[in-house]
């Protein structure tokens, strides 16, 4: 079972033998998502927090390095990670925020994460490129498999809109993940990709329970009172009090 | 190293540690289904998870994690303990009147907003969530509730077993220590966990009871470390605006301030300029 919420994420790290450090990298890596994904939520209706939970639990279970844990929580800081301006700040200001608060090591992964979007997509050109890349490069392949394993855990995927699109892919899709995972030398991984895709198949299709609006992406939902001026709010409140008022003298 | 400090067993604080209920839409959404509610309970509880997903949107607990875990953590009780449907559903919005956000900048019950719960769940599962906001769970209400619990009417009776389920759920993974201000909250726990372990006993929950011994006790014979609590000083949940929002807000002030600041300079020069040419 992996963690879904940074609780069970920091009751994983504490049984397991960290230092002290290593438990403040995450929790300030925690902290900084929860400012950068605040509203966001996976296809499949998810929050986005956990999708990155998840993806930094799985991190810590294969691999145990506290800065790809880090790395896991933040992997999409860049293509969905809301720095304010409306996405007009510039990318080195960007990358001077998460450098500030988990590190340069940390950040390079999510870079790399980053500056590799369709990794996934090449998969013959990039089994065969697996064995020059270097531990980094690795790493960040891994970190790819981990973020779409945990799409695919307690099958996710199959509460998406296009549900039963992402049903016909499972095959291919699990065939994928379970060659990386060998490339990269990780039986365990492999094994956890055969199991999960596994529950996948079996796991039937409720169409009552499938997300109501076709979203292929990761969406945010503002809150109402961002979305509506105060302005606008308080002349409400005025009208409600005004009605309220006229209806007190009505019954007087 | 770091390591926990549990003094009763290590089965129980991984019991504890580990997900027992569902804290993600998925994990409720397939227990749904594995507890035999049927299809219109289950298009009515997922329709409520996604108002939640607004009307929650952005909001985090005090200890960072997301309130939509919470709701749907205690959804996940109730649904374990063969509540009906509507109550499940009421579990995803208990507390929407007091935490919810509905751009009216309120935290109160008002006719508006139960006029939109009771719209997108219906008339029963709103009374639940009415009843919830409007009963008192501090100290005097809770045992005020608790001598009257054999007289108070079913409705009520099952209100009371949506606050033990939240109360459960709070305890989950031992959050509770994770809050800055944990040893407040311990010292309530220690007062009123034997009260609320006796209610649930009381209305026939034998279970829930058990759990709710055990998890309290946990928490309170648990510690972390100390690198892992919440830094923020929030007591309770709280908006985490996004950031462009944020910008938003302050933007126009900004703006406003700058046009002040050139206007006085330009003010200034002319001043400046108009003496220079009368001294001329």
């Amino acid at each position: 079972m992996y963690a879904q919420t940074n609780i069970q994420l920091y009751n994983q790290l504490g049984h397991s033998e960290c230092l002290h450090g290593d438990l403040a990298l995450v929790r300030s890596a925690y902290e900084l998502a929860v400012r950068l994904f605040a509203g966001l939520y996976r296809p499949s209706g998810k929050t986005f927090l956990s999708h990155v939970v998840g993806t930094a639990s799985i991190l810590h279970e294969i691999k145990g390095k506290p800065a790809l844990t880090a790395a896991g929580l933040l992997h999409s800081a860049y293509t969905h990670g809301d720095f304010g301006f409306a996405g007009r700040i510039s990318t080195r200001a960007r990358s001077k925020r998460l450098i500030e608060v988990v590190g340069t090591e940390t950040e390079a992964y999510v870079r790399m994460y980053t500056e590799h979007p369709r990794i996934m997509c090449h998969t013959d050109e990039l089994q065969e490129r697996i064995d020059e890349m270097t531990l980094a490069g690795r790493e960040v392949v891994l970190l790819h498999v981990a973020n779409e394993l945990e799409d695919h855990l307690n099958g996710g995927i199959l509460y998406c809109h296009n549900a039963a699109k992402h049903r016909d892919k499972l095959a291919a899709r699990c065939e994928l993940l379970s060659c990386l995972a060998c490339k990269l030398g990780s039986t365990v991984l492999q094994r956890e990709i055969d199991r999960v895709f596994a529950e996948c198949h079996t796991q039937p299709l409720a169409p009552e329970l499938l997300q109501r609006m076709a979203r292929p992406v990761s969406y945010r939902i503002l809150p109402e009172s961002c979305r509506r001026s105060a302005w606008l709010s308080a002349y409400d409140m005025m009208r409600q009090v005004l009605r309220r008022s006229e209806e007190m003298k009505r019954t007087a | 190293m770091v390591r926990f400090v549990c003094y009763r067993s290590a089965q129980l604080i991984n019991r504890v540690g580990t997900a027992m209920y569902a804290q993600t839409s998925v994990q409720l959404f397939n227990q749904l289904q594995r507890d035999g509610y049927h299809s219109a309970e289950l298009r009515l509880i997922a329709d409520v998870y996604f108002l939640a997903t607004r009307l929650f949107a952005a909001r985090v607990e005090p200890s960072g994690r997301c309130f939509i875990s919470h709701v749907v953590g205690t959804a996940s009780i109730l649904s374990a303990n063969a509540a009906p449907a509507e109550l499940v559903a009421a579990g995803l919005l208990h507390n929407v009147y007091c935490t919810g956000d509905f751009g009216d900048y309120r935290n109160s019950v008002t006719d508006s907003r139960r006029r939109q719960i009771r719209n997108a769940i219906g008339d029963g599962a709103e009374q639940y969530v009415y009843r919830f906001a409007i009963r008192r769970w501090n100290a005097a209400g809770l045992r005020e509730t608790y001598e009257q619990l054999s007289e108070i009417p079913e409705l009520d009776r099952r209100v009371v077993l949506l606050y033990l389920a939240d109360q459960l759920e709070k305890h989950q993974g031992l959050e509770i220590l994770y809050f800055r201000d944990h040893e407040q909250r311990c010292r309530y726990y220690r007062e009123f966990g034997p009260l609320l372990v006796d209610m649930a006993r009381q209305l026939g929950y034998s279970a829930l009871s058990q759990q709710l011994h055990e998890a309290v006790q946990a928490t309170l014979e648990s510690t972390i470390p100390a690198e892992l609590r919440s830094q923020n000083s929030h007591r309770f949940s709280y908006l985490c605006i996004p950031e462009s929002c944020q910008s938003k807000r302050t933007m126009p002030a900004l703006l406003a301030a700058s046009r002040r600041i050139r206007r006085m300079l330009g003010k200034t020069r002319r001043l400046v300029v108009g003496r220079t040419v009368a001294g001329g």
